[in-house]
């Protein structure tokens, strides 16, 4: 049961973007397409995992004087490797994501998680924490970039989804988009949290 | 173990297995990646200029490429160059004829223009405008009304810049094949 909870949280109760505000980069900067959004979590996914389970196994021998960097250098060794390989095997996707792949490795919840997480738990405990964060972060750039690239372009995945009577907003494919985005999504979490009561509503 | 030597000897097996994991990646993806560059270039290519066979060449740090056909005649020219655009470097492929008379069209290899408006450069409606334009001895130039002549090209709405920017780059890329073909013929 309790592995079930450390999986869970990450998707409402504890939301990396909804409820903790970490990871706002890469959820501000890449979700005016669909497409871009999943990319981002699925990478963002498969390194949270990764580096949260290296952390858990090896973190009884990382003194912890030097543990940042350790961590860090962790976390980079798996972002090069999904930056390698989305340009050998999806390129047009590399290339729309640009610099945003190698910046995962600045991503806060990804460090966040192996500081207040990996580092004192156990293996199986650290990889379902790290799973449940990873998905309730894709989860929420997949609500936001669908939502921008709807009104943005009139899209929904690259396919046409409105006639030709829809004016695209073009301020919604733009950085302003996506706070506004991001702001009415935030309110409506709060709103949501509320309701259902519970810790943290406010 | 004293715990300074913990510390370096910690940094250093994760700095040595970091290291040598992502030698081994890319070693993996290298010619992988080469490749998607390269073919990249050659799809642009042979949707501007049809041809069967290409040289490349360096001139003046741009690629150019002589583009052939089966008999070996040649069909044409491209040429690679980048410029400044609204919000960074705009890579653009520009193709044209075997005599430098007309453009066989152009193409956006790489741009961080705005998305919705800028990145319109790389749609065909504005792309498609430079197909079949006469090189003559007046520049093109951007108009923000119907183009009424052979060297003006219609401007993207609320992109001035970017369009200005792509044609600009046009027109150095007919100076600097000009040059190439002067010193090569």
């Amino acid at each position: 049961m309790r592995g079930t909870q450390e999986f869970i949280k990450g998707l409402w109760r504890e939301n990396p973007v909804l409820r903790l505000l970490l990871g706002m980069c890469p959820t501000l900067a890449v979700t005016g397409y669909l497409a871009n959004g999943i990319a981002m979590g699925l990478a963002v996914i498969f390194v949270l995992v990764c580096s949260s389970t290296v952390v858990s196994i090896f973190r009884r021998a990382i003194p912890s004087q030097v543990r940042i960097p350790t961590f860090i250098v962790i976390i980079a060794t798996f972002v090069v490797v999904v930056d390698y390989f989305l340009r050998a095997n999806f390129p047009a996707l590399s290339k729309k994501l640009g610099p945003y792949v190698p910046l995962i490795v600045v991503n806060c919840i990804i460090l966040g998680r192996a500081e207040a997480f990996a580092s004192k738990r156990g293996v199986f405990l650290s990889f379902l924490d790290a799973l449940g964060m990873g998905i309730g972060f894709t989860l929420t750039l997949v609500i936001l970039s669908s939502v921008r690239e709807v009104l943005g372009f009139g899209t929904l995945l690259g396919h046409p989804l409105t006639g030709k009577w829809f004016t695209p907003w073009v301020v919604m494919a733009l950085p302003p988009g996506a706070f506004i985005t991001l702001g009415v999504i935030l309110s409506l979490a709060n709103v949501i949290q509320k309701k259902i009561g519970g810790r943290g509503g406010s | 173990m004293s715990p300074r030597f913990r510390m370096i000897l910690t940094l250093l097996i994760v700095g040595i297995f970091s290291g040598g994991s992502l030698s081994f990646v890319y070693q993996a993806t290298k010619d992988k990646i080469q490749e998607n560059l390269k073919k990249e270039i050659e799809s642009s290519l042979f949707r501007l200029l049809p041809c069967d066979s290409y040289t490349r060449v360096n001139w003046k740090g741009k690629p150019v490429f002589i583009c052939k056909n089966k008999e070996g005649k040649i069909l044409g020219y491209a040429i690679i160059g980048e410029g400044e655009g609204f919000q960074g470097k705009i890579t653009l492929m520009l193709a044209v004829d075997e005599e430098l008379k007309t453009i066989k069209g152009i193409d956006v290899l790489q741009s961080q223009e705005t998305p919705g408006l800028g990145a319109k450069i790389d749609e065909k409606e504005f792309k498609s405008q430079f197909r079949g334009r006469k090189i003559g001895e007046r520049k093109l130039e951007v108009v923000k009304r119907k183009s009424t002549s052979e060297e003006e090209i219609e401007a993207i709405t609320g992109a001035t810049i970017s369009s200005r920017a792509v044609v600009n780059l046009v027109n150095e890329l007919i100076q600097d094949l000009r040059e190439f073909l002067r010193e090569n013929k």
